[in-house]
């Protein structure tokens, strides 16, 4: 017993992994998610250089917004996490954030309607990025041998424990911390679209059936779908925000001080 | 300004502490477990004991280690 | 007669939902102990800290433990 219910029209419904894979525009490599990521990158590259073609004292609209977008960044995370030294990175950081933003908040906007980062491929590239900003951050100012020794071994531990924690910091430092960032982006974008998917498309089925009590209550599952679609405006920007936070932590214990 | 809202370095912030805390957990229990069923399958010993084995001495590494990160 | 009762599907998925329940609960336990004592009494909570993060560890601990099972134990 599949489940499927009987419905007049052909609704995609149980809603399952194929509805993430949208047809193919012109051949295999041109797909709704190709055109989605170059229309988020043609939009922050027009909207940073109009925002700041030409400077005022008393700045313009949107020179305004760009200008309290990166304040935000550099004041609340790089410099809280990272002290006077993180200002190099808040550039970085703030495109971060414009990117994962805008690429979550497609997955509410109508005729879009599908973040890309709910395929893994865009979170692993984006953690990718952050893993060797860290990594190579911290060879840089330590050199490779101390900062290995500086990320595995801790200072007063007897030398039989150390046989049971290397290996745990190893893995927590140089697998655990890329894949979880990778990984949350992922679910939480992945998760979203499914519910949405599930109150919509069921909505929609309910409202087909013979009996007049499940059609009206498919009123319900419309109303929950609004919803979710508000909880998945403010799931968009937090899980930027945590993934940014936690960019700017890593790139911060590189930085740090020997023990 | 001063920086009197700032906790005092970078270990001690709450998403370094809620990172640490999952991460080390993840890492500890994943990876003593791997090397847990590893030993299993060379050593041939019976079923299932390497890997329970694995995971308590991973959790229990996990702990100590995420102890000792909050009162370093 | 014999009447046969059989579960399909991922029964690995069921068992790691089921085991999810305790550490959900306890987890909530452990915040809103902090949470209340810190509200009543907000120069204890550096101190309450160091259990709040022993207490989330023992706990979350069991929940990786059915994760990590559910996926190892073949089925």
């Amino acid at each position: 017993m599949s489940g499927h219910l009987v419905v007049a029209q052909e609704l995609p419904w149980p809603p399952s992994v194929g509805d993430f894979f949208p047809p193919n525009l012109a051949g295999p490599w041109v797909t709704k998610f190709t055109i989605m990521v170059w229309l988020a990158v043609a939009l922050l590259i027009v909207f940073y250089l109009t925002a700041y073609r030409k400077p005022q004292l008393v700045p313009t609209k949107a020179q305004w917004l760009a200008e309290s977008l990166y304040g935000l960044i550099r004041d609340g995370i790089a410099r809280d996490q990272m002290g006077e030294v993180g200002i190099r990175f808040a550039p970085y950081l703030t495109v971060l954030f414009s990117f994962i933003v805008l690429t979550n908040l497609f997955g509410i906007v109508p005729g879009l309607q599908i973040s890309p980062n709910s395929h893994i491929a865009f979170p692993i590239v984006l953690a990718a990025i952050s893993y060797l900003l860290y990594l190579s951050v911290g060879v840089r100012k330590h050199g490779l041998f101390r900062y290995l020794k500086m990320s595995l071994i801790l200072p007063n531990v007897p030398l039989l424990m150390h046989f049971l924690l290397v290996p745990i910091e190893f893995m927590q430092n140089f697998i655990i911390r890329p894949v979880t960032l990778a990984v949350r982006l992922f679910a939480n974008m992945f998760a979203g679209h499914l519910i949405l998917l599930v109150f919509t498309v069921g909505g929609f089925v309910m409202l087909a059936s013979d009996n007049l009590f499940v059609q009206v209550s498919s009123i319900f599952a419309f109303l929950m779908a609004i919803l979710m679609t508000f909880f998945e405006a403010l799931v968009a920007i937090l899980q930027a925000y945590v993934f940014v936070v936690l960019t700017a932590n890593y790139v911060s214990t590189s930085l740090a001080e020997e023990h | 300004m001063a920086d009197e809202h700032r906790p005092h370095d970078s270990a001690d912030r709450s998403e370094g502490v809620a990172g640490a805390v999952v991460g080390y957990l993840i890492a500890g229990i994943g990876g003593w477990g791997l090397l847990g069923w590893l030993a299993e399958r060379l050593f041939d010993l019976p079923s299932g004991i390497g890997i329970v084995t694995g995971m308590m001495l991973g959790a229990a590494g996990a702990i100590y280690l995420i102890l000792r990160r909050l009162n370093a | 007669m014999n009447l046969l009762a059989e579960i399909g599907g991922s029964v690995n998925t069921i068992g790691y939902g089921l085991a999810a329940i305790g550490p959900g609960i306890g987890v909530a336990l452990v915040f809103a102990a902090y949470i209340q004592a810190s509200a009543r009494q907000p120069e204890s909570a550096g101190y309450n800290r160091t259990w709040l993060i022993l207490g989330f560890a023992l706990v979350e601990a069991l929940a990786l433990f059915g994760l990590v099972l559910a996926f190892v134990i073949g089925g």
